[in-house]
């Protein structure tokens, strides 16, 4: 398969995260934060419209698929905090699902994207019986939204950062930050089995 | 109406992708209503329970009703547990199943009228 894959984080802390897990991986070249084999990195900023406005204008020749990777919060304690889980079934706040064919192999969970942080626990209960999906991000919409533009095939991978009563207020936690760390190598490892000639 | 009898268990890997491949697959036949009879099954771990929510949401999105039925304890503990009764229209009878997918209705809002 010709191309690279492009990796889109919301924070520095996840590229670095990645890119330490990474062989050969070095820095730039710009817009990309880092790059490796086959594989480049790009840190797009938090929420939809930091991510709309880094990726809006990147031009994606020779990119052949587009992962987002990053962290959730959760709406129901089906899934426990540090989960690595592909969101294959992507839902707006206006009602729209965003389904993605691909497949990682990874444990899967829909997802629902909201424009900021939800931090209390009644809204989250809230946004559960409204929507019904398992954890929420302010990402993911934006990011599905702008790759099917571009007609690329995508995925949404998460780490669940934490459980629906006790919303984390602080994404990365020396906790989080071990967790996120295992899961960017399981990410990355589920990448390569899919992606890369055997 | 279709009517899926599961038996065993749905857990991470062969079982949980084959359940999700046969719900995309009458999903596609698009049918007036989904029940899955799950009192055969003896297991579920968090991947099966996150293929269901997952196809419960798009199983509403398009219309069709999808409803539980007669789900062991140790399952509809589960269910409780993570609040998952609360979005999943799950019925006790089969005949209250099929009644509440022939009415067509894709919300499970509106059960409290209808559980048994």
């Amino acid at each position: 398969m010709n191309g690279k894959i492009l990796i889109v984080t919301a924070h520095l802390k996840e590229a670095k995260l990645l890119a330490a897990s990474l062989s050969g991986c070095v820095s730039g070249p710009l817009p990309y934060r880092y790059s490796a084999p086959g594989m480049v990195i790009l840190v797009a900023g938090q929420g939809e419209e930091s991510l709309r406005r880094s990726l809006v204008s990147l031009p994606l020749t020779g990119i052949r698929v587009l992962l987002l990777f990053g962290t959730a919060g959760s709406l129901t304690t089906v899934y426990a905090p540090g989960m690595v889980l592909e969101c294959p079934w992507v839902h707006t706040l206006e009602g729209d699902i965003l389904v993605s064919p691909l497949s990682l192999g990874l444990p899967r969970a829909s997802i629902l994207a909201v424009p900021g942080p939800v931090i209390d626990p009644a809204e989250r209960e809230e946004l559960f019986r409204e929507h019904g999906t398992l954890l929420v991000d302010m990402e993911s919409g934006g990011f599905v939204k702008i790759v099917k533009e571009r007609g690329l095939p995508w995925a949404v991978v998460k780490v669940v950062s934490d459980t629906p009563s006790e919303p984390d207020t602080f994404p990365f936690s020396v906790e989080l930050d071990t967790l996120l760390r295992e899961n960017a190598r399981v990410f990355l490892g589920a990448v390569q089995e899919v992606f890369c000639d055997h | 109406m279709v009517v899926i009898n599961v038996m065993g268990t749905i857990t991470l890997g062969e079982s949980s992708k084959k359940f999700s491949d046969y719900l995309e697959k009458i999903l596609q036949e698009r049918p007036k209503g989904v029940i899955i009879n799950m009192d055969k099954i003896d297991y579920v771990d968090s991947t099966g329970i996150g293929e269901l929510v997952g196809y419960l949401s798009r199983y509403r999105d398009e219309k069709i009703p999808l409803a539980l039925v007669n789900p062991r304890e140790r399952i509809l503990k589960l269910l409780t547990i993570t609040g998952l009764e609360k979005v999943f229209p799950i019925f006790e009878e089969m005949k209250d199943a099929l009644k509440w997918c022939e009415r067509g209705d894709s919300n499970p809002h509106s059960l409290s009228a209808t559980r048994s």
